[in-house]
């Protein structure tokens, strides 16, 4: 048998350390929580529009739409179509693995379009979830906090630069923003 | 500020720059509008819905080359600020691993591997934002070398990019001119 280094061993014991913590993110279950919350915004939308829905003035329908995202792959997801008289506004599902959110979904009217997205409940912008630190001279990082179950996620709109604040969705602001989309 | 060398004054403020796009976006607007003065000549023959699809065409280009303009004044802060902490000899883990950055590179230093890896290794609670920044970066040279692969999904659009950069701009202590 040939005789092992310690270079060999040390190699040997780094490859038994526990995975790194990308590694141990369950990318199946991140997806299947987003599609979940996706589901629930369509329901709030639908409560928001329900007397036009009622009277017929207001159609929804749905069509499917894949998505296709890193460390993921490629999945399967809903769009939402609002039909007001000839104008429709689509709702379409980005994805999860964004930058500042867990989940977003743009609104695109005839001339324009808006963002909704998955947030904490108390954050009011990207920059209030953003704080940094420069280590002194032998302070060591310390390991990144686990996102937890605790994180009330809500859905929020973004509102245009340079504020880019994350607003309350409501059904005031939902409707305002349909009408920002269609140029109304 | 002691410094070696004079940085340009056109360096893009992207608050400025943000009222400059909502400008821009608004002119479009009222361009492809009805009541713009040339309108019946300029769409003449059109359907209602053509002249929606064209200006959502316009819209979407101004987004791209907006994206594109505030990433680089994302990037142009931070090889200012590279610069500067070269220069001022600075004892502070950021400046010393510049320094050594230099030493080999000169002002030739990657942005993604040499100045955003020593932010990476000497803060605490970058990482997440470093790794959305290179993911932009990505996005900022499929822009610049002329779109020539394919790109999977929506991921970036203006208003996430200009989200990103005012975060950076406001979270990372960068040294200005």
């Amino acid at each position: 048998m040939a005789k092992a280094t310690n270079s060999d061993f040390d190699n040997f014991v780094r490859r038994q350390q526990p995975i790194s913590e990308e590694e141990r993110i369950d990318w199946n279950k991140q997806r299947d929580e987003w599609l979940t919350r996706l589901d629930a915004l369509y329901a709030k939308i639908q409560e928001f529009l329900q007397e036009y829905v009622n009277d017929g003035s207001i159609k929804l329908s749905f069509q499917e739409h894949r998505i296709i995202e890193e460390n993921i792959g490629a999945y399967a997801s809903r769009r939402m179509i609002i039909h007001i008289g000839r104008r429709e506004i689509t709702l379409t599902p980005i994805g999860t693995l964004l930058i500042g959110s867990a989940g977003r979904v743009d609104v695109t009217g005839s001339v324009g379009r808006a963002r909704l997205v998955l947030v904490d409940k108390n954050a009011t912008s990207m920059r209030s979830m953003v704080k940094i630190k420069v280590l002194m001279a032998g302070e060591k990082q310390e390991p990144p906090r686990e996102v937890t179950n605790e994180v009330d996620w809500t859905w929020k709109i973004v509102t245009a630069p340079p504020a880019v604040a994350f607003k309350e969705l409501n059904k005031d602001s939902f409707f305002q923003l349909l009408m920002e989309v269609s140029n109304a | 500020m002691r410094r070696s060398r004079d940085f340009s004054e056109e360096i893009v403020n992207i608050q400025t720059y943000a009222v400059h796009h909502d400008d821009l976006e608004q002119s479009l607007k009222l361009y492809f509008g009805m009541g713009a003065p040339s309108f019946n000549l300029r769409f003449a023959g059109y359907e209602a819905a053509e002249v929606d699809e064209e200006l959502r065409a316009r819209l979407a280009e101004l987004e791209l080359a907006s994206a594109l303009t505030v990433l680089s004044a994302v990037e142009a802060a931070f090889r200012i600020d590279y610069l500067l902490r070269c220069d001022l000899k600075k004892r502070d883990p950021i400046s010393t691993g510049f320094r050594t950055v230099y030493r080999a590179k000169k002002d030739r230093a990657r942005l993604d591997d040499d100045i955003l890896g020593v932010w990476k290794a000497h803060t605490q609670g970058s990482a997440k934002l470093i790794g959305d920044l290179r993911g932009a970066f990505k996005f900022r040279n499929w822009l610049a070398h002329g779109r020539y692969l394919v790109r999977d999904g929506q991921k970036y659009d203006y208003a996430t990019i200009y989200a990103l950069a005012a975060t950076t701009l406001n979270s990372f202590p960068l040294f200005r001119p």
